[in-house]
């Protein structure tokens, strides 16, 4: 496993319960030992299930989702906080963390002494502590006080020692959660300004904030997490939209029907698989094979046309239409789009067809996505979520998950004289 | 630089910042500084040796030799499991760290307990000197069993400082196990003889062992008790690779239980 990386195997946390916990006290236990027994399971809940993604190197992943979404959770458990009920967390290299801010400071220790302090209990050595100490307290602005008791810092001057440290660790991966807003606005400036350094050091960054703003410009990928599921992973963009697409819908309290209300397909359900500000509606999406016959699986490396119907409504100006092939496990395949291949989407309703010429993957039963985008990215129409299966069949490669024609060729070398050379 | 021996450096920077912080946030602010640790042992020492050689006199040689022996061993003892006990719970801060090695928090108590134990330690070797001569050489076994003593010490804290996370009780019970085991212990008293009731209070207490040996090599200036040593390394280790155990496997839930 390549340095930096993050690895999250359909990882699941449990709760044993919102309210109440175990009993923490013995009495309590005694007490509660029977009675619990006898009316079966402790109520619990999952604070995550089945997440699965991958974080390559140098790569920055902003996490999105509501309050209580299990972001937070998520970020601890990457960062060896706990354990998964679940599932696996690899990662590799050194982890810094920038959540807490300022819950570490020492009251009666000098600035200089908090520093050696919060950069050791952050996984620094003191030598390295020594080396990048006047870095830290440039940083922090705190020249001046740097040897006064942190008691006497005012909250601010808190926050920018505390943050100061933290983002001289030289980590691998970066943890933050919601921690950029700390100071005045010129400090915040500069943190950012200096996260955006590390990012570019090559450094795996993994953010949660509710700023979507700030994940726009500091990531590349968005996990959408809702209900500690995994919604959607992938470009910036498009998850984005989808976030901000159930915002709105949670906001105006339901799908709002825009269009003539049609036959829907009973597979999709708005919220779970299906999201949108409905002012473009997906119809029928239908799967042919090469010959033009309406297919639900085709064999490996043949050809397959997706075809979807959709209307629109008369505002709706320019739209990008994403077509998605997603695995069991919730990895993306592939994904293209309008924009990639410069096509145009006919705004006023018709049928959109994408031809993919062959489709190397691997036999296994997959997931179409299909959906409709503002030509800026910012508004999700229509979105259908891994809505409609699709089978791949055929021969299987040794494992991976393309399958392309292959052809091994054997030619044997002139056999050489071993004895002549003298191994023998 | 291998990963090992970097995290091994890693362990060893934040006990020494985390012990040094105890200490500086102890002491800082007030006028003897480390002082007043020593305050509450030779307090102790005054009352003792003043109670049981002029009131209730034991006739003990050397009593507060002996006494003071018991008072300071038992004392980094006593004060090291009642903060090891309440080491997880009340770090919340560090345990919910990434990369925080939680197992050091025990340790860290111990040690930083131990820095008072050692302090105090000159003025036990002065006042031995005073009843009893110079140590001689048996003074080299002294290092050895202070690391039996932390051995030892560890492993009870270990098991109480991962019990506490799940039952809050933990730490009342062990504040008055504490209290009983200073009586049952022969703290100022000499270990009870063999024909004695209760001598099996004396027989099979390890922290009885741990005296002796301390008590060999201060009054009698003798090497402790080879035999005395292995039978407290029997308990001390297994107890250690228990407690270690038992602290590792639920250490993965202390985040959901502070």
């Amino acid at each position: 496993m390549k340095q930096g990386a993050i690895v999250v195997q359909d990882v699941g946390k449990y709760y044993r319960s919102r309210n109440a916990g175990r009993p923490t006290t013995l009495k309590g236990y005694l007490l509660s030992g029977r009675s619990a027994k006898q009316a079966g399971r402790e109520a619990g809940y999952w604070g995550l299930r089945h997440v699965s993604f991958t974080v390559p190197r140098g790569r920055s992943v902003g996490v999105v989702g509501l309050n209580g979404a299990g972001k937070s959770t998520l970020l601890r458990l990457i960062g060896g906080v706990g354990r998964p009920d679940e599932g696996s967390i690899r990662v590799a290299g050194r982890i810094g963390a920038l959540l807490d801010i300022g819950a570490g400071l020492t009251e009666d220790l000098s600035g200089r002494e908090n520093i050696y302090l919060l950069g050791v209990i952050a996984g620094m050595l003191r030598s390295e502590v020594d080396e990048q100490f006047q870095t830290i307290v440039a940083f922090a602005e705190l020249e001046e006080h740097i040897e006064a008791p942190v008691r006497t810092y005012s909250t601010g001057m808190r926050m920018r020692l505390a943050f100061a440290v933290a983002i001289h660790t030289q980590p691998e991966v970066l943890l933050i959660d919601e921690a950029l807003a700390v100071g005045d606005k010129a400090f915040q400036h500069k943190c950012f300004a200096r996260v955006a350094e590390i990012r570019a050091t090559g450094c795996t960054i993994f953010l949660v904030s509710h700023d979507v703003e700030q994940i726009d410009s500091l990531c590349d990928d968005v996990l959408f997490l809702k209900a500690g599921r995994v919604v959607a992973y992938g470009p910036r963009q498009e998850t984005l939209a989808l976030y901000a697409a159930t915002l709105e819908s949670k906001v105006s309290d339901g799908h709002p029907h825009l269009l003539p209300v049609q036959e829907t397909d009973p597979r999709l359900e708005d919220e779970v698989n299906r999201y949108g500000s409905g002012k473009m509606e997906i119809g029928k999406v239908v799967f042919h094979d090469s010959a033009g016959e309406p297919v639900e699986a085709i064999r490996s490396g043949d050809a397959l046309h997706v075809t979807f119907e959709f209307q629109a409504m008369p505002q709706v100006e320019e739209a990008i239409a994403v077509l998605g092939i997603y695995a069991e496990d919730n990895t993306c395949c592939f994904e293209t789009n309008t924009q990639l291949e410069s096509v145009l989407v006919p705004v006023h309703g018709g049928k959109l067809t994408v031809s993919i010429g062959r489709l190397d993957l691997t036999p296994a039963q997959y997931r179409v996505t299909v959906g409709l985008f503002s030509a800026d990215w910012n508004e999700v129409y229509d979105y259908h979520a891994e809505v409609y299966p699709l089978r791949i069949i055929g021969s299987r490669p040794a494992k991976g998950l393309l399958n392309p024609p292959v052809q091994w060729q054997a030619e044997a070398s002139v056999a050489p004289d071993l004895a002549e050379k003298g191994v023998v | 630089m291998n990963l090992h021996s970097r995290s091994a450096l890693h362990w060893r920077d934040l006990l020494l910042e985390l012990v040094s912080r105890d200490l500086k946030i102890r002491y800082q602010r007030s006028a003897i500084g480390l002082g007043w640790s020593l305050m509450k042992p030779l307090s102790q020492l005054l009352i003792f040796s003043l109670v049981f050689s002029s009131v209730l006199p034991l006739n003990i040689d050397n009593y507060t030799t002996f006494v003071f022996t018991g008072v300071l061993t038992w004392s980094w003892f006593n004060t090291s499991l009642t903060s090891s006990t309440i080491a997880v719970t009340s770090n919340k801060e560090l345990v919910r760290r990434p990369g925080f090695p939680v197992f050091l928090l025990p340790v860290l108590t111990i040690i930083s307990q131990g820095v008072h134990f050692l302090l105090a330690l000159p003025l036990l070797l002065l006042c031995a000197f005073i009843q009893t001569g110079l140590p001689g050489p048996a003074i080299l076994a002294l290092p050895m069993i202070i690391i039996v003593q932390f051995l030892l010490t560890l492993g009870i804290c270990y098991l109480a400082a991962a019990a506490h996370v799940y039952f809050r009780d933990v730490e009342h019970i062990v504040g008055i196990g504490v209290m009983l085991g200073f009586y049952v212990t022969p703290v100022f008293y000499r270990p009870l003889d063999a024909a004695h009731r209760f001598a099996f209070l004396s027989e099979l207490n390890p922290f009885a062992w741990l005296l002796n040996c301390y008590r060999d090599v201060f009054i009698g200036h003798t090497f402790p008790d080879g035999i005395m040593v292995v039978k407290l390394l029997c308990v001390a280790i297994p107890l250690l690779i228990g407690g270690g155990w038992v602290f590792r496997q639920v250490s993965f839930r202390f985040v959901d239980e502070i």
